[in-house]
């Protein structure tokens, strides 16, 4: 019947400004419109006959046509052949078998119509490639439904009509025209027409649409008035903003917010979204535990609130809570919104107080069906130049030789046994050196993606799916990531006010490797402080488990032990499958109010297994030698229900938006391990794992987590005068599961307020201001990041060391946290004020915002350590106060636009300080990074006090060390050095109390001439003075050039590197990185015999010794106890960076030559990542945060698995 | 109008629905518990002392700090050296265990923090209990079975933490007193208790609950399971500590003036016992610890308490007891072990010859790899023979290390009838009690024929005098105990620490001396040899032996071992036992005391302090 009914959709700049606010919800009025006019299933077929381009077809294209006496349809059909224009109309309106005759050469299309349709009752409209065709005279409908004539009896009534046009003289279809002061409203037919039948002679009409300035206009009298559009130029430079159950245009956000979208996001080859946003956003603070595959990032919004364990912002992923954000694939991010202050995060009340980051996921769009495929190959390596410099093997003999002469005979006895006699070390000269951090970290490493998305749907359906693959190879041997995610996204128009949303994400990521953290075995000491030779042990072949009777057995089997060898068993394989379902419905109860409610449930199931071999600690000390194996099975279950009614309401002069909503939410999971022991010495982890039937059960835990349970009830009410002036009001109230009796409750309120300041009068004539925004908001928000269990006391069973009636292990009952519970803990809540301006200057070439806050967290949910004579450690409390104040600034210039050749510059720069306001009524308070355990002098080396801000290292002052001068003398009896009376002794600091000349020396800072805890001061803070990133960007035809640099200022990092590495504490024969060369250090070895007449004799006369150390830098290595560490000055350094994050070069094909092969996108691109590092510091990465678990303790460089060096090939290709 | 009526029509027709989705979902979230959720793997007190065999479980807690390294490796062995029959060189290092053993451990010594952190949660575990079971009524309940497990559990409890206690106060002295399970808005910073008000009252508790406990044979776990006879001697060991000498912090070695009272108690709990349930020394005295390394635990015999370690755990046979040269490419199945704790030589010599325990206790021998005996190349290296992994029934693999199962006594009844032969030479010189107790003790060393020179005519010999007796008591538990790691509690108690200590390094370097010199009546060499069974036999075990009188005979040198051309004698002798009497911060006292761990001082917001003891 229907054999050819088309039917016109957009116009050209509706095509482009429909697509940018796609996911707006300024959409849903227009499109029943078109529904209106058509069935269904012509819309079916329609649509999968019609293409439509975000690019313009250019109006100019000229056609060649020779035709005679054929049908209107055959010559529609060669001018669809011959060019891409398409043809839509009702065919019931054309007469398709009239006949004509044609004949032009390089004719636009518009002169072609002409022809063709003169003399008929046809007119035509071309948008882009789309030819509407419509009869002349037809009557124009009003579509909107809702459109009623109101009566006003006192005034002339008149009938108006126009055609509204845009900048090129095109009509504007499905534009609004209200009257203005009353609810009369109307919109354009697809000639841009639009009729008013009796409205008031003197009314006053406004035209709107998104991305056009208003024009208004009297009526005065005229039935005729046409209009033409104008485009707004900061408008179309519009970001919409997700903040929370809804979206916002920035220019209407009265919160503090920042955004990253997926045009700058693809140029960032990273396999995680988190990593993707470091140094890109002002105020967001995105650290990595260290360069291992799948290490945690620590993203911090505004430094973060708590001192409690929970720092994270919220992560909300298309609506919907997730733990973390590195499960999603990059290429899916259409946006990611951060959103900052209390204005634009109160709607969350509980899980606001650390920031809100918002990804949406790329939405699928109406039209023909695409297909594209982005890939990247990654080389990976270890910056050559951030590597550890250690002794080579004869300094390394020569210096284990000198700390064992310094102890004593049996020492060097021992030493002998392995290295050979003093005389023959000359022979180590030769030998060359095992590079350890070469051998476990030093090859290049190859990771690539994989992203392929097919997207497309009419305007009732529309699916998108997406497949991305990532591989990373770690840079320590055996480690890795593997992630692939199934991204599946519908939207589907039920009925005309009934909207459904369904999607899917099924991530499937495997991490292998153990890394050198945590529980791990392997730790970086032992790729810097290995021996680089093994001396004797080279030459023989020495089976590490027959050497008995030794009483340090266990340290000489783990001196034998080849790290290489050692990561090979240490083994660990992490497995997770994640199933994320969500469906939502929304209900269009009438134009202005919606109704939503969406329903997320999520499933995580993991499997951790674990392997331990023969030669790991954990195998010798508690698996009989033999390999183990622990699996960890564990799942996870969540789900969320959000109901919220939106109301939204425009007059003319101002606007409101009401959102109330309540707001569900459960989590909880079980997990069950099994470890079993007594395996063959041969086994294979994969052997062991899949049959762990071949060992011994050695136990089996099972457990179901305690709920997580929260109820909500919430509601904002935005308030807009004028168009210029802004009140968002919000509320939420959150019930949590993990409080008790009336504590649960809490209650967050914010108020906001932002004036659009380029609106104001005064402003018209100041050309160069497009956009100018002032912002103001004061909010609470709170967090309950506790356990579950932090409230009451419970206990679990477990068999885990528990008695052994009967020969085996038996089941006890023990407090299910090692965290002792409190009742009486309520909410932490966290008060923030902000001061913003956003500005969009010389026609929005320069933009930016400019913010300034302070938050305060008060009631901190803080782990207080508590006296260990309670059998426990710490104790749930709410302690003391913080506060966080700083400022950001966001800057981007586009100080080429032509079309050729664009350059632009982002930069942003930010500044945070992290203070303690109050503590629980003490003065000050230390921390403890741990890192040494109790080897640590004092264990405390952080310090915090009222006032002051966190991250204050705290330690001693080093004074070089003890020269001959400040002995009086040796006693060569006793074996002792005298000091000088007046010198004080800081041998206990170093744990060795046996003073001599060279140990390193501690300054008596209080001057009482004792060296002990008293003498410690802070030595240096963690927190930068500022830091940021700054981005230029090049585009020159089909090539883009991008290079990106993240910095930090002004803050140190605590390098237990450099204490570790410079002595030899709890390693045995281990080696010295180079500042300990027998060039710098002070020694004691007369290596020659030219003092004592023995070569390789401890030389102890003082002034041998003073002759010997002339110019020496460095105290001796044999200062320190072998369990022994200490923080001084020495240890903290600068840890200012400027880091080239990333160079990417890009060309895209031109669009000419690669759409004869059906692509519309083909781009190829190389990308360098942390290609080079300008820093002081002399570990491998300044940026590093080890001891991540304690807020307290920022800037410890602990084990830091050493961060790679990328180079990226890739393409993306669009069909 | 019209507009408005057609909004209010859809949102009459529409609110319903809406309205009743709501209600569904507030219904469904208000479901009773939904913000009070629990865990089925998660229990409270009261559910846990609810019933016999919850409660269990959760006596089982104070059980299982026995299994953590701070009583396998430290407090049941390395902690407890040095003494008179126990020693390893804390010199050499400066590694934690080093410094214990150098008697000069820092407040940063990882070891000290996991005893005091592991004491202190075996106390909590057990303060728990206590309360959970008060609380929960089963202590009277109207069920006898109910009534008496309960206070048997309640016993087990008060007997755990009171060993808790005794340990803190041998290695911290005055330490805070804590006997309420936590609960939030306690006063969590308490100070220091005089460490005799703890053990007073400590000893107290299990007096009260005494009669309540059940005895090995009527309990399921027998002697693993802390039983009345074990209660019984654990009044009369803690009596003693609290009756004998202890070091203040000025660094002096007193008692308190009531001492003679915990004297009384120490007698008639360990009387109470040998009335109740006295049971003949088994007479083989190696079969003992042969029943530990057996997986063997008989009742009402030698035993009354040993520390249950499962298969995989324990530390017996790894670092305690005859070494067992291990490893892949050995020729057995035994794994791996050796003794950090050794025997000095005079201990060795100070046995009769016939004494049937220097043997057992004594390990003169190794197993090397191809499990055959041979001598052990050391002579300050003497093990604790009395356990071996090489005696294990199941040789636990090739490579194993720890982790043997072998149970660890922790009481003996010679030891009781010991403490009451002590006690009663306190209290009332060498009555015929004391000389029966003592008698008892040497009988089973001794075969029957040589009883009337050395059980009875050496007793006679001892008795002349209380000081006689009190040193014939010094000396036997020496001989009985060797290798138990309970001296260095006995050398503090009886406040003769240090001077033991010089004695010990007087007779080693007289052995050395007269070794060189060649004036010894001592094995200069031993001549040692397998016999038809390959068991390892010495045939000078006491004596000096110019030549072996064949050749199947292998010498190899012992106590000249001890002596050293360049510094006179070997470096263990003068240096092992210095700051114990000589050069310690008070020369002639042993501060066995420790520091407080770093971390506890520092948590305890200034309550606690180390002050005293010369801590540096």
């Amino acid at each position: 019947m229907c054999f050819k009914r088309r039917i016109e959709i957009k116009s050209l700049k509706q095509t482009k400004i429909m697509k940018k606010i796609i996911k707006g919800v300024w959409l849903s009025p227009y499109l029943p419109k078109i529904s209106l006019k058509m069935k269904l299933t012509t819309l079916f077929l329609i649509l999968s006959l019609v293409r439509i381009q975000a690019s313009t077809y250019s109006q100019n294209t000229k056609l060649t046509l020779n035709v005679n006496n054929t049908s209107v349809e055959q010559l529609f059909n060669k001018i669809e052949s011959v060019s891409e224009y398409r043809f839509l109309f009702e065919s019931s309106l054309i007469d398709l078998d009239r006949k004509v005759s044609l004949n032009v050469e390089k004719k636009k299309i518009t002169e072609i119509l002409e022809k063709v349709f003169k003399g008929t009752d046809i007119a035509y409209t071309i948008n882009d490639r789309q030819i509407l065709l419509v009869k002349k005279k037809e009557q124009v409908i009003p579509i909107v439904t809702n459109t009623v004539v109101k009566s006003v009896v006192d005034q002339d009534v008149i009938s108006v009509s126009g055609v509204v046009k845009d900048e090129n003289n095109m009509p504007m279809p499905g534009l609004g025209v209200v009257v203005k002061g009353t609810s009369v409203s109307t919109s354009t037919d697809m000639d841009g027409n639009f009729k008013f039948n009796s409205i008031a002679s003197n009314a006053t009409l406004v035209f709107s649409y998104i991305g056009y300035k208003d024009q208004v206009v009297e009526v005065k009298n005229r039935s005729v008035i046409n209009i033409s559009m104008q485009v707004d130029v900061s408008e179309l430079n519009e970001v919409i903003v997700n903040y929370g159950y809804g979206k916002v245009k920035k220019a209407d956000m009265t919160g503090a917010t920042a955004s990253i979208t997926s045009k700058e996001l693809s140029k960032i080859p990273v396999t995680s979204a988190a990593e993707a946003l470091k140094g890109r956003l002002p105020g967001v603070n995105v650290t990595s535990a260290d360069g291992e595959p799948g290490a945690s990032i620590r993203i911090r919004v505004r430094g973060g609130t708590s001192i409690s364990q929970n720092n994270d912002p919220l992560f909300i992923v298309d609506g919907f809570i997730v733990g973390n954000i590195d499960n999603i694939p990059v290429n899916d991010i259409a946006s990611i919104d951060v959103l900052k202050d209390a204005a634009a995060t109160a709607i969350y009340g509980a899980q606001g107080s650390n920031g809100v980051i918002v990804v949406t996921t790329k939405t699928p769009v109406a039209g023909k069906v695409t297909v594209s495929y982005n890939n990247y190959f990654q080389f990976n390596q270890l910056p050559k130049d951030r590597k550890y410099d250690v002794l080579d093997p004869y300094e390394f003999v020569l210096a284990n030789y000198e700390f064992a002469a310094l102890q004593g005979t049996t020492q060097v006895e021992s030493f002998e046994k392995y290295f050979g006699k003093y005389d023959d070390l000359e022979l180590y000269k030769q030998k060359k050196a095992t590079d350890w951090q070469d051998k476990l970290f030093g090859g290049s490493r190859l990771s690539q993606s994989h992203n392929l998305s097919i997207g497309g749907g009419n305007e009732m359906t529309k699916v998108n799916l997406s497949l991305t693959n990532n591989k990373d190879e770690g840079l320590l041997s055996g480690s890795g990531l593997e992630r692939t995610v199934i991204n599946f996204k519908m939207n589907q128009q039920v009925f005309k006010n009934l909207k459904a949303d369904f999607s899917a994400r099924i991530t499937n990521t495997v991490i292998d490797g153990a890394g050198t953290s945590a529980n791990a075995q392997l730790s970086i000491k032992d790729a810097v402080q290995t021996r680089p030779v093994n001396g004797i042990a080279d030459e023989l072949d020495i089976d590490p488990s027959q050497v008995a009777g030794d009483n340090d057995f266990e340290q000489f089997i783990q001196s034998l032990v080849s790290p290489s060898e050692l990561v090979k068993q240490d083994w660990r394989k992490r497995t997770t499958n994640q199933y994320v379902f969500s469906a939502g419905l929304t209900w269009s109860l009438s134009k202005n109010l919606d109704a939503k409610s969406t329903i997320t449930t999520s499933r995580d199931y993991s499997e951790q297994l674990r392997f331990y071999g023969p030669l790991t600690g954990e195998s010798y000390n508690n698996g009989g030698s033999l390999p183990l194996g622990e699996r960890t099975i564990g799942e996870a279950q969540f789900y969320r229900v959000v109901n919220t009614i939106n109301y939204r309401k425009t007059w003319n002069d101002f606007k409101l938006d009401v959102l109330v909503g309540q707001d569900i939410s459960s989590a909880t999971g079980k997990s069950n391990f099994l470890r079993a022991e007594d395996f063959r010495l041969s086994v294979t982890p994969e052997e062991l794992f899949a049959n762990m039937q071949f060992g011994r059960v050695d136990r089996i835990d099972s457990g179901e987590n305690t709920p997580f349970n929260r109820k909500s009830l919430f509601g904002r009410f935005d308030f807009q005068l004028f168009d210029k002036y802004i009140w968002t009001l919000t509320a939420r109230a959150d019930e949590s599961s993990k409080f008790r009796g009336s504590n649960k409750l809490g209650i967050f309120p914010s108020l906001a307020f932002a004036w659009k300041i380029n609106k104001e009068n005064f402003m018209k004539n100041v050309d160069f201001v497009d956009d100018l925004k002032l912002r103001i908001s004061y909010g609470q928000t709170g967090n309950d990041g506790v356990s579950t269990e932090a409230s009451q006391f419970l206990f679990n069973g477990t068999t885990l060391r528990g008695p052994g009636f009967g020969n085996f292990d038996n089941l006890y009952y023990t407090p299910s946290s090692s965290v002792l519970y409190n009742p009486n803990i309520k909410w932490e809540s966290t008060a923030t004020s902000n001061f913003g301006l956003d500005f969009a200057l010389f026609r929005s070439r320069l933009s930016g915002s400019f913010d300034y806050y302070k938050n305060e967290t008060r009631d901190l949910l803080y782990q207080s350590a508590i006296p260990n004579n309670t059998g426990f450690d710490k104790q749930y409390q709410n302690v003391g106060s913080t506060s966080n104040r700083g400022f950001e600034l966001a800057l981007n210039a586009i100080i080429v636009d032509s079309d050729d050749f664009n350059f632009s510059i982002n930069a942003n720069i930010g500044r945070n300080d992290f203070r303690i306001d109050a503590l629980d009524g003490t003065q000050d308070l230390f921390a403890k990074s741990n890192w040494a355990s109790t080897d640590l002098k004092n264990v405390n080396d952080f310090y915090l006090k009222v006032g002051g801000k966190v991250g204050d290292f705290y330690g001693f002052e080093t004074d070089g060390f003890y020269s001959t001068a400040d002995f009086d003398s040796y006693n060569a009896t006793t074996g002792r050095y005298v000091l000088k009376s007046g010198v004080p002794n800081s041998g206990a600091l170093v744990g060795n109390t046996n003073i001599r000349p060279g140990f390193m020396k501690i300054k008596d800072l209080n001057g009482d001439g004792i060296v002990n805890d008293d003498d410690r001061k802070v030595l240096g803070n963690a927190t930068p003075d500022f830091q940021g990133g700054l981005g230029f960007n090049f585009s020159y035809k089909g090539f883009d050039l991008s290079t990106f640099f993240d910095y930090q200022v002004g803050n140190e990092v605590y390098n237990t590197g450099k204490i570790q590495y410079n002595q030899f504490r709890r390693i045995t024969y281990g080696n010295l990185l180079t500042t300990m060369s027998s060039d710098n250090r002070f020694t004691y070895l007369d290596v020659d015999g030219q003092y004592t007449g023995v070569a390789g004799s401890i030389v102890t006369d003082l002034d041998q010794l003073a002759a010997m150390n002339e110019g020496k830098t460095m105290w001796s290595h044999g200062s320190f106890g072998v369990a022994q560490a200490l923080i001084t000055n020495f240890g903290i350094e600068d840890g200012s960076f400027l880091r080239l994050n990333n160079v990417t070069l890009g060309y895209s094909l031109p669009k000419k030559l690669i759409s004869k092969i059906g692509l519309s996108q083909f781009r190829l691109f190389a990308t360098g990542r942390n290609l080079h590092i300008w820093t002081k510091y002399s570990g491998y990465d300044p940026d590093v945060n080890s001891q991540t678990r304690d807020p307290l303790t920022p800037g410890v460089d602990y084990s830091s698995f050493p961060k790679n060096r990328n180079y990226t090939l890739g393409l993306n290709a669009t069909f | 109008m019209q507009h408005f009526k057609m909004i209010t029509k859809y949102l009459d027709m529409k609110t319903n629905y809406i309205l009743a989705i709501f209600a569904f979902l507030l219904l469904a979230s208000c479901q009773k518990d939904f913000l009070d959720p629990d865990s089925i793997s998660t229990f409270d007190n009261n559910y846990i002392y609810s019933n016999v065999d919850d409660a269990r479980k959760g006596v089982n807690a104070i059980y299982s700090s026995f299994q953590q390294d701070a009583f396998r490796s430290r407090l049941s062995n390395n902690f407890c050296g040095n003494t008179d029959i126990e020693r390893q060189s804390g010199w050499s290092s400066t590694a934690d265990r080093y410094q214990i053993w150098d008697l000069n451990a820092l407040d940063s010594n990882g070891d000290l923090n996991v005893v005091w952190s592991t004491a202190y949660r075996a106390i909590r575990d057990a303060n728990i209990a206590i309360e959970g079971m008060q609380a929960s009524g089963n202590l009277e309940s109207s069920d006898p079975s109910v009534k008496r497990t309960f206070n048997q559990l309640l016993g087990e409890c008060y007997v755990m933490r009171a060993y808790w206690y005794s340990m803190l106060a041998f290695y911290f002295g005055d330490v805070p007193y804590v006997t309420q399970a936590p609960v939030a808005g306690q006063n969590f910073y308490i100070p220091k208790s005089n460490r005799n008000e703890i053990l007073t009252k400590e000893i107290q508790n299990i007096i009260d609950v005494e009669e309540r406990m059940l005895w090995a044979d009527q309990i399921p776990y027998g002697i693993e399971q802390i039983n009345r006879e074990y209660a019984l001697g654990m009044i009369a060991r803690i009596s003693l500590q609290r009756g004998g000498y202890y070091l203040t912090p000025e660094l002096n070695m007193v008692r308190d003036s009531d001492y003679l009272d915990y004297y009384q108690i120490a007698k008639d709990y360990s009387q109470k016992l040998m009335t109740l349930k006295d049971r003949a020394l088994p007479t083989d005295f190696k079969q003992i610890f042969m029943n530990e390394c057996k997986f063997i635990a008989p009742v009402n015999q030698e035993i009354l308490w040993e520390v249950p370690f499962s298969k995989g755990s324990g530390d017996v046979g790894w670092n305690i007891g005859i070494t067992v040269i291990g490893g892949t490419t050995s020729k057995h199945d035994y794994g791996a072990g050796n003794n950090y704790m050794g025997m000095p030589p005079t201990y060795y010599l100070s046995f009769d010859g016939k004494d049937k325990r220097r043997d057992v206790t004594c390990g003169l021998y190794q197993y090397n790899a191809d499990f055959v005996q041979e001598i052990i190349p050391n002579a300050n290296n003497i093990s604790q023979g009395k356990w071996s992994r090489a005696f294990l029934t199941d040789p636990p693999g090739k490579q194993s290390a720890k982790g043997t199962g072998i149970n660890w006594p922790m009481m003996r009844y010679a030891d009781v009838i010991l403490m009451y032969a002590e006690a009663e030479n306190e209290l009332n010189g060498p009555t015929i009690d004391a000389q029966n107790a003592l008698k008892r003790v040497r009988q089973r060393a001794f075969d029957p024929t040589d009883w009337i020179t050395n059980v009875d005519g050496y007793v006679a010999q001892v008795s002349t005098s209380k000081s006689a007796f009190f040193d014939a008591i010094v000396d036997e538990r020496a001989w009985e105990f060797g290798g138990e790691m309970i001296r260095k509690y006995e050398l503090i108690r009886w406040g003769i620490y240090s001077e033991k200590m010089k004695e010990t390094v007087d007779g080693l370097k007289k052995l050395a001396d007269d070794a060189f010199n060649g004036t010894g009546t001592g094995p200069d060499y031993l001549y040692w040899k397998l016999d038809d069974k390959g068991n390892f036999i010495v045939l000078n075990p006491n004596t000096k032996l110019a030549a072996a009188p064949d050749a199947t005979w292998k010498r190899q040198s012992f106590l000249l071992q001890l002596h050293n051309n360049t510094t006179t004698y070997q470096e263990w002798i003068t240096k092992d036992y210095a700051n114990y009497y000589l050069t310690g911060p008070q020369p002639g006292v042993a501060r066995y005391i420790f520091p407080i761990p770093a971390i506890s001082i520092a948590n305890s917001q200034g309550t606690l302090k180390n002050d005293g003891y010369k801590f540096k």
